[in-house]
């Protein structure tokens, strides 16, 4: 017999039972369907301890990464502590740079927290202490760095991005929960070729996943593209560009709406897209921005060939204000 | 052994999920009811789907069927597209290197469930 951790209560687990089983005997509810570890309704997160190999057949290796497991075929040996939402830590850090990129797009660097552990193109929560504010952001540095990296899109009305660009300085405390998220890079498939297409601050976790894919040995071509309506909407594209020198199977891409800018490519990033990867067949591909763009992006992407399984995205979705 | 052993199990409901869904999103006659459709989620329940047809393990009841079709009766689901999913269920087994006699089985499977689908 083992327990099983879930929202604070620890529930006796009988041998035969799955971890799901149990649960629901124990009465919580939890989503489930076909009970047999083909659907991954009832995928959880294990926070603690090994709920056994059998439990994460058939889930990604992003998933598998993130603890994620399938509690209706895990009868694991010993204790585990489990749950439905992904795991939430808070954690303070203090601000260390501040510059501004392009006209609306904040650069912000601070000192990671001790035990802070990421994959860059996670996203971390913002937390205002005075009033709870919420805002989620990207990480735009790797792992291996002493800073994490974000870039803010600043509104004009926007409550946090004004705060952050306006009364946080160099020095101040931020609080935030994290990581979240799965869109970044496994070495599963290193010679398959990497698309990173993104647009606004959408470029800031693309930044962190492609480094972290050239740096840990990725074989295949890696396209960075970055679409903007002009050229003022453009930012990073020196880093961007000095990635693509310092390794040979990675290209950088930019493009603009109005064709504005020397060098850039002219068009809506769709049809940038289409235009160079008219297939997508064995590609992984990473997209990031506007849930528009991104949702407009993951259907080609998928009907031009990739696998489901290979296409990873972050759609940002702005708050109300 | 059962149709769903001889068919390959989870192996080859994972390999069908691509091919079936990128049918789906690409005909004209059904695109429309996925439009605004979370692209992963419903990757997932067309999985679930498959497992059924395929006759895989699965827990599944009319009654979900009828709540989850609902709101696409609503917007004109009719026999017509039944038909066209089914004919994509084959087209997708066919590419597979399924025989004839199997995709029946399976297309029988799918044909079971039209009247909950169809919520009358």
């Amino acid at each position: 017999m083992s327990k099983i951790t879930y929202e604070g209560q620890i529930i006796d687990r009988q041998e035969d039972q799955s971890v799901l089983e149990c649960l629901e005997k124990a009465g919580f509810k939890i989503p489930s369907s076909c009970r047999t570890g083909v659907c991954q309704a009832c995928v959880m997160v294990a926070t603690a301890g090994d709920p056994g190999e059998v439990s994460k057949e058939g889930l990604t290796p992003n998933e598998i990464e993130m603890k994620k497991f399938k509690s209706c075929c895990s009868k694991p040996e010993g204790d585990l502590e489990v749950s439905l939402e992904d795991i939430k830590k808070a954690y303070s850090c203090s601000v260390t740079e501040q510059i501004m990129l392009n006209e609306r797009t904040l650069l912000l660097r601070m000192t990671v927290p001790k035990e802070f552990e990421y994959k860059a193109g996670q996203f971390i929560n913002v937390i205002r202490k005075k009033d709870g504010l919420l805002r989620s952001y990207s990480i735009a540095s790797i792992p291996e760095e002493r800073f994490i990296e974000m870039h803010v899109r600043v509104y004009e009305d926007g409550k946090m991005s004004s705060w952050l660009k306006g009364w946080i300085e160099p020095g101040d405390e931020l609080h935030f929960t994290g990581p979240f998220g799965e869109c970044f890079y496994t070495d599963d498939k290193p010679e398959a070729e990497m698309l990173l297409a993104g647009i606004g601050t959408g470029m800031a976790p693309l930044y962190g996943i492609a480094r972290e894919a050239l740096k840990s040995g990725h074989k295949g071509k890696v396209t960075i593209l970055q679409g903007a309506m002009n050229e003022a909407g453009l930012y990073y594209t020196e880093e961007f560009s000095k990635i693509a020198a310092e390794y040979d199977n990675c290209q950088y891409i930019s493009s603009t709406v109005d064709g504005s800018g020397e060098g850039n490519e002219e068009g809506k990033i769709d049809d940038v897209v289409k235009a160079h990867f008219p297939s997508t067949k064995g590609m992984k591909v990473f997209l990031c921005g506007s849930p528009n763009t991104v949702n407009r992006l993951k259907k080609y992407s998928f009907l031009a060939g990739a696998s489901m399984s290979d296409i990873h995205s972050d759609p940002f979705t702005p708050a109300e204000s | 052994m059962s149709l769903y052993e001889k068919l390959g199990g989870q192996d080859a409901v994972n390999a069908a999920v691509d091919i079936f869904y990128r049918k789906v999103l690409s005909d004209d006659r059904i695109s429309k009811f996925f439009e605004d459709t979370d692209m992963e989620k419903q990757a997932q329940k067309q999985k679930a789907f498959l497992t059924m047809v395929f006759g895989g393990p699965n827990n599944y009841t009319g009654l979900d069927m009828r709540e989850g079709h609902k709101h696409l009766v609503a917007m004109g689901l009719d026999d017509s597209h039944v038909d066209t999913v089914i004919e994509l269920l084959g087209g997708t087994l066919k590419e597979l290197g399924v025989a004839d006699e199997d995709i029946a089985e399976v297309a029988g499977i799918a044909e079971s469930v039209r009247d909950d689908v169809l919520n009358r």
